[in-house]
């Protein structure tokens, strides 16, 4: 199979640092080449709304030193991964532009660090913001550099498993995983499906693609206490409406997570 | 590294020093270990033998015995002949010189066990301060703040420990870039001993990390990651750094890097620290 392209923001942030280390940490596994991005935000100065000329120079500086930046950046972390030669550097909002290359760019992966915060807001934030609603590929928010290859796909009621599992497997084949599958509820009581069923049908599916689980668990209990049980996976996988705007306790288990998380869209 | 381990007679005392021996095995420190007697002036101590006026000499006797048992090895870093006497050093302190290859002096003083500990880590030149503490009171006395207040006055690091505290988790907070290489040694130190996970905060400033916190978080997480030490990291709002502080488990080990000019600092002043350290169900280390 032909080697994925991931589209990796790079910037000289704590967070783009650790999704890089991690990224390069999983390249094989994901069998994934980098494509790092590298946004420009213009200022408000005056500068930047002139026109012509002037406008072009001063565009074309801005982008010589984002690229001088990335440059800079891949150059100190000596990543030991496949990152592609030519970082792709554009001035704009930073959303428009990374939405418009993942549109055009056929693109398999968008990749991005997060430093969580305990206060969930932002994470629900960000997963209502125009890129996450929109891009057509599938997401991967690494919050920690968590050097565990064992991944989690966690799900509730409302998970799509065929899609997840037609996602998964297009980034995952023919590679060998370590894959468990949880099943998330507050509690089992009055649950249609019980998280029993959920997990029956989600080893089904798993397992005729090719990827049988090595353990299957329901997990019950507050957003906290399962956010900490799951502390240990190298990633998380979920599938989530984007189109609802409504807080669900999936959601709030992902956003207190410590683990990177793979979006299946 | 200059320990001093602060003890009074409850058993939050004794594992406060089983864990002193712990690091000061590690990092061949130098260790005082303090008690603070209540001043009393009616009697006259000649009358009386040495023990018998000043009880707590025979409770640093014992703690001395349990710092040397919880070692794993016995080479002779500290002293371990118990026959030499207290003598007077000044007329503040009276002394017993324990010590081996390395320092091990224990000392009892009289007076506000506050006061005392604060004085003691000067004159000592201490670099962290031990001291133990009970699960939701601040011990060292009925309804006393002692831990807590220590913990605001002393000008090194304090580490505040809780009875049968085995910590699974050290999160470290910071909200300045000024932290220096012995700071992060000393984190790294109890991350090795207990086997812990670090989790290194970062606080927002109206919901904004700093340019220069960011870069020192980068650093703090290469550290230990060079280390091979599992480190995370995650943010947390300044309004809701105390409630975050409160909420540690008791299996938890909160660490605050504070200095003179920290926000933390004026975020956590006086009261607030100690109070945080009385009530907190977490074991707690302030960093400076």
């Amino acid at each position: 199979m032909d080697m994925l392209k991931a589209l990796v923001p790079v910037e000289m942030t704590l967070a783009s640092n650790v999704a890089l280390r991690y990224l390069c940490q999983k390249a094989e596994m994901l069998g994934i080449g980098l494509q790092p991005i590298h946004v420009e935000e213009p200022d408000h100065k005056p500068h930047s709304s002139e026109t012509g000329w002037i406008r072009k120079s001063w565009e074309s500086g801005l982008k010589q030193a984002g690229l001088e930046e990335v440059q800079r950046i891949l150059q100190n972390e000596r990543l030991e991964c496949f990152v592609m030669p030519n970082p792709i550097v554009r001035v704009g909002s930073r959303e428009e532009e990374i939405l418009s290359e993942l549109r055009l760019g056929g693109h398999d992966l968008f990749v991005e660090g997060e430093v969580a915060n305990f206060n969930t807001n932002e994470f629900r934030k960000r997963l209502r913001s125009k890129l996450y609603r929109q891009m057509p590929c599938p997401a991967l928010i690494v919050r920690n550099m968590i050097y565990s290859n064992h991944i989690a796909i966690t799900l509730d009621e409302k998970t799509d498993m065929n899609h997840l599992a037609d996602t998964f497997c297009h980034l995952f084949a023919d590679k060998k995983i370590d894959l468990d599958i949880c099943a998330y509820a507050m509690d089992d009581l009055n649950q249609s499906p019980h998280p029993e069923e959920l997990l029956s049908e989600a080893k089904e599916i798993m397992t005729k693609r090719g990827f049988k689980p090595l353990k299957t668990f329901s997990l019950l209990g507050s957003p906290e206490s399962a956010a900490k049980s799951l502390h240990d996976y190298g990633m998380l996988v979920v599938n989530i409406n984007r189109k609802s705007n409504r807080k669900s306790p999936l959601t709030e288990v992902l956003g207190l997570a410590s683990n990177p998380i793979l979006f299946c869209w | 590294m200059k320990l001093l381990v602060a003890v009074d007679e409850n058993a939050y005392s004794r594992y406060a020093v089983q864990q002193s021996a712990r690091l000061a095995e590690n990092t061949w420190s130098e260790v005082v270990m303090l008690g603070v007697e209540k001043n009393r002036s009616y009697f006259n101590e000649d009358e009386l033998e040495q023990n018998q006026a000043h009880p707590k000499l025979t409770m640093l006797d014992r703690y001395r015995t349990d710092f040397l048992q919880a070692m794993k090895s016995d080479d002779g870093l500290y002293g371990t002949s118990s026959d030499k006497n207290f003598r007077a050093k000044g007329n503040k302190v009276l002394e017993k010189d324990a010590s081996g290859r390395k320092h091990l002096f224990l000392h009892l003083r009289s007076g506000d066990p506050v006061k005392e500990v604060r004085n003691e880590s000067r004159e000592e030149e201490s670099d962290l301060v031990i001291i133990g503490c009970g699960h939701h009171e601040g011990g060292w006395g009925r309804g006393s703040d002692v831990p807590g207040k220590i913990a605001d006055s002393v000008d090194c690091s304090v580490f505040v420990i809780r009875e049968n505290f085995v910590p699974a988790k050290i999160v470290c907070c910071l909200d300045h870039s000024n932290i220096s290489q012995e700071s992060l040694e000393l984190i790294n130190q109890w991350v090795s001993l207990y086997g812990a996970e670090l989790e290194i905060v970062g606080v927002l400033k109206k919901g904004e990390l700093r340019e220069d916190l960011e870069a020192k978080m980068t650093e703090v997480l290469d550290y230990y990651l060079g280390h091979g030490i599992r480190a995370l990291v995650r943010v947390v709002d300044e309004d809701s750094l105390e409630s975050f502080i409160e909420s540690g488990a008791k299996n938890e080990l909160m660490a605050l890097w504070l200095h003179q000019r920290s926000p933390l600092q004026k975020l956590l002043h006086s009261s607030k620290v100690a109070s945080l350290v009385n009530h907190a169900s977490s074991s707690i280390m302030i960093v400076r």
